[in-house]
């Protein structure tokens, strides 16, 4: 995952930075701290999205499978809210943790079931389906 | 076992399902999934008896009895995380996969004409685990609720189908052949 940052929120041409997902939080505090600021020194709303670009897929990957299953997001914090695209931050409590790690952990084999089982090109084994599960 | 060589050669999930160990593996693996979705919803430490055959109890049981058993306190908490990280979008979607796989058959017609009739009968009786696990994502939460009425199941990729569909409507769509 790789996060591109807009420097500048008012210039048309934004220049982007990538930063690394062990940047993300960083990246992140810096701008709830920062409160970031128009030239004019006015303040601006920012939205965390999905550009929908994927970086280039693992080579030991097989095709099917990057497909069906997102490796990785670019991510966009912008000015322009694009409510499809909006990613939410959620503040997440200990006790939450835990469940957020079994809802992704569900997340894998739900995704790779509905892709493979309705397309009528695919086929789903049961080593694929009963390895994600676990 | 390779089941990868044999499948790849059936070129269709009717070619496992005709396989009784195959299905049986596929509805046990299924099964075992949903329940452990159903169980994230609910609070404390949920844990059904092993011994119970699930498919048999959901193909005898109506809808609303099949439900029943799976009443627990809701855990709004694992509600709102399985919303926002999309697991019920993905429930949903696989609540339709099969049914998506054979539309143009009805494949839950009970119409003995149906030839589907037999073969999917193991992932027809999954349907009703399907749903309840989506009734307890949003059993007495109204976020979930409105998110599910507001959501549209979009068509995969590569889908020759180019429309967005309420999702609603897509239950409503397959009840009807359901039931028919």
């Amino acid at each position: 995952m790789c996060v591109s940052v807009h420097e500048d929120f008012t210039a048309a041409a934004c220049h982007c930075v990538t930063v690394s997902l062990f940047d993300l939080s960083a990246v992140i505090y810096s701008l709830w701290h920062k409160s970031p600021q128009n030239v004019d020194g006015s303040s601006s709303q920012i939205y965390l999205h999905n550009t929908e670009e994927r970086r280039s897929k693992s080579s030991d990957k097989i095709q099917d499978e990057a497909n069906v299953i997102p490796k990785s997001f670019r991510l966009v914090f912008s000015s322009v809210r694009s409510a499809q695209d909006i990613f939410k931050l959620i503040l997440v409590p200990e006790v939450e943790v835990e469940g957020f790690a079994s809802v992704q952990a569900l997340l894998k084999p739900a995704c790779l079931y509905a892709a493979e089982v309705a397309d009528k090109t695919k086929t789903l084994t049961l080593e694929q389906f009963e390895d994600a599960i676990r | 076992m390779n089941l990868s060589y044999l499948i790849s050669h059936c070129g269709d999930l009717r070619g496992i399902i005709i396989i009784p160990v195959f299905v049986a593996l596929f509805v046990f693996y299924l099964y075992r999934f949903l329940l452990k979705v159903i169980k994230l919803q609910l609070k404390g430490d949920f844990e059904w008896a092993k011994e119970i055959d699930w498919m048999e109890k959901a193909s005898n049981m109506p809808p609303a009895a099949f439900a029943e058993l799976f009443d627990g306190e809701p855990d709004a908490s694992r509600q709102r995380i399985s919303r926002d990280l999309k697991l019920m979008d993905a429930v949903f979607a696989m609540s339709l996969a099969m049914y998506k796989r054979h539309e143009t058959s009805s494949p839950w017609s009970e119409d003995p004409s149906n030839p589907d009739l037999h073969a999917l009968a193991g992932a027809k009786a999954a349907q009703k685990l399907f749903h309840v696990a989506l009734q307890r994502m949003c059993t007495a939460n109204k976020e979930s609720q409105d998110y599910f009425g507001r959501r549209s199941s979009r068509p995969l990729e590569g889908s020759v189908e180019n429309t967005d569909s309420s999702q609603v409507l897509e239950l409503t769509h397959m009840h009807l052949d359901y039931t028919s």
